[in-house]
């Protein structure tokens, strides 16, 4: 019985993230945008507004799902389902500290890429499904978007992993424990500074956000892909799209920001708060990511698709090869 | 199968399993709460309320085949990086094996770039 429960309740605990996830990121996203607008965002619903996403979704929980006529129903009715399961299981290998974590997955890294690349099949589904110009263009050009950042995403973590020698997400944060010269904490942003711009960006377009949101484009597309989603259905879509952004800033954080560790302070002091630690990083990943989305003006497709595979996947294939001979050397050095 | 694999598929097994019944859960109270009032204006595809113009599926020029394709050795090209990745540190003639693949998809990608394949016209 005990091993049952053991083994759901990771389960439970990974759904209940999902969710408070969602919530407290579209209330953070309404309030950091309104700050950058010089406004105030939400204020009512609570102290502060924060009980307004709450209102929000048990708005959207009482609403009326409207099916319009001549929509592929299959495709209409199970994609956001094949939006939000890839989403919930791409928590599982997320290293919230050296032991909590949802299950342990020697190829976390390579485990979570692939559940978030099914995300983009959903998103076809919907747009597809939804029988809408809007919803079809928005679906295209998310695909083409995902297909041209898929790449240099994961290229990206290759030159990390050749370093640490693991795909395992805790044991490339344990890798970077420790401090150079003192100072600088040993984190792969400072030594792996090209490879972490590469996966700024590519995070960014691989999640559909400013300056590569053509996909949801509010000014041109109505809201791309969800435009005929009403209800919970379109609330599902919704909380998956926020919990990617937090799956992707905790990859960021994870491989490139040392994880749950904090330099000069001696791992018996982190230990208890690790997992804060761990999420309090994740929570200043997404908001620079809603930084650059109330600063940064929209690309056009024809940048996207240059900068993707002329500039983005070239260097990236460059800093592998520079990774690799460079350990390469640095072990020929150490054995003579 | 038996060990952290094994562990590894059951959980994610179970996982979607409970997504599938979080999904049911959400949309059988969705059901029970909300209003069913459908009319005909209601159940139109959104056209900024204009009566729809002949339908959606049209068919669209799709610019990126040719890029599907090099997404499809690419990302092949990423899972094989993967694997290799973690023991770049041991054996040298892997580490250059690996480094020969990479280069020859690098000139791949040269090519498609001199044929303009790149190039979103």
């Amino acid at each position: 019985m005990s091993a049952v429960l053991a083994a759901i309740l990771p389960v439970l605990a990974a759904v209940a993230l999902m969710l408070v996830n969602g919530v407290v990121l579209i209330y953070m996203l309404r309030k950091v945008l309104g700050r950058l607008h010089l406004r105030h965002g939400p204020l009512n619903v609570g102290p502060k507004g924060m009980v307004q996403t709450t209102a929000d979704v048990l708005k959207l929980l009482s609403k009326e799902d409207v099916i319009p006529t001549g929509v592929d129903r299959w495709m209409y009715v199970l994609a956001p389902a094949a939006v939000f399961i890839p989403s919930l299981l791409a928590y599982a290998a997320i290293p919230f500290s050296e032991n909590l974590r949802i299950t342990q997955l020697e190829t976390g890294l390579l485990f979570t890429f692939a559940v978030l690349s099914l995300v983009a099949l959903g998103v076809l589904m919907a747009g597809w499904g939804s029988a809408n110009k809007w919803s079809l263009i928005g679906a295209m050009r998310a695909a083409a978007q995902t297909i041209a950042y898929e790449v240099p995403l994961l290229l990206s973590v290759i030159p990390v992993v050749m370093v640490v020698g693991s795909l395992d997400l805790a044991q490339i944060v344990q890798a970077q424990s420790g401090t150079w010269f003192g100072i600088i904490p040993r984190w792969f942003v400072f030594a792996q500074f090209p490879a972490f711009a590469i996966f700024l960006i590519a995070a960014l377009a691989e999640l559909n956000q400013t300056p590569f949101d053509m996909s949801e484009a509010e000014s041109e597309l109505v809201a791309g892909f969800a435009t005929e989603y009403s209800s919970m259905r379109f609330g599902m879509l919704f909380l998956a799209e926020f919990s990617n952004s937090f799956i992707m800033s905790a990859i960021a954080v994870s491989v490139f920001f040392g994880g749950w560790s904090l330099p000069w302070v001696p791992d018996s002091v982190i230990a208890p708060i690790a997992p804060v630690i761990f999420v309090l990083k994740t929570y200043f990943g997404i908001f620079v990511f809603m930084w650059i989305r109330g600063t940064f003006p929209r690309v056009r497709i024809d940048q996207l698709m240059t900068l993707g595979w002329k500039w983005l996947i070239p260097i990236t294939l460059g800093w592998i090869m520079l990774t690799g001979l460079v350990l390469k050397l640095g072990e020929l050095g150490g054995a003579s | 199968m038996e060990g952290p694999f094994a562990w590894g598929v059951l959980f994610v097994i179970g996982s979607a399993a409970a997504a599938v019944a979080f999904i049911l859960i959400v949309f059988a109270a969705n059901a029970l709460l909300s209003p069913r009032l459908p009319t005909p204006e209601k159940l139109e595809p959104y056209e900024c309320g204009m009566p729809p113009a002949g339908i959606a599926w049209a068919p669209v020029r799709l610019r990126f085949t040719a890029i599907a394709l090099l997404l499809v050795i690419f990302d092949a090209e990423a899972a094989v990086l993967f694997a290799v990745a973690p023991a770049v540190k041991g054996d040298p003639a892997a580490a250059a094996a690996a480094g020969i693949f990479v280069a020859l998809l690098a000139i791949g990608l040269v090519y498609a770039w001199r044929k303009g394949v790149l190039s979103w016209r």
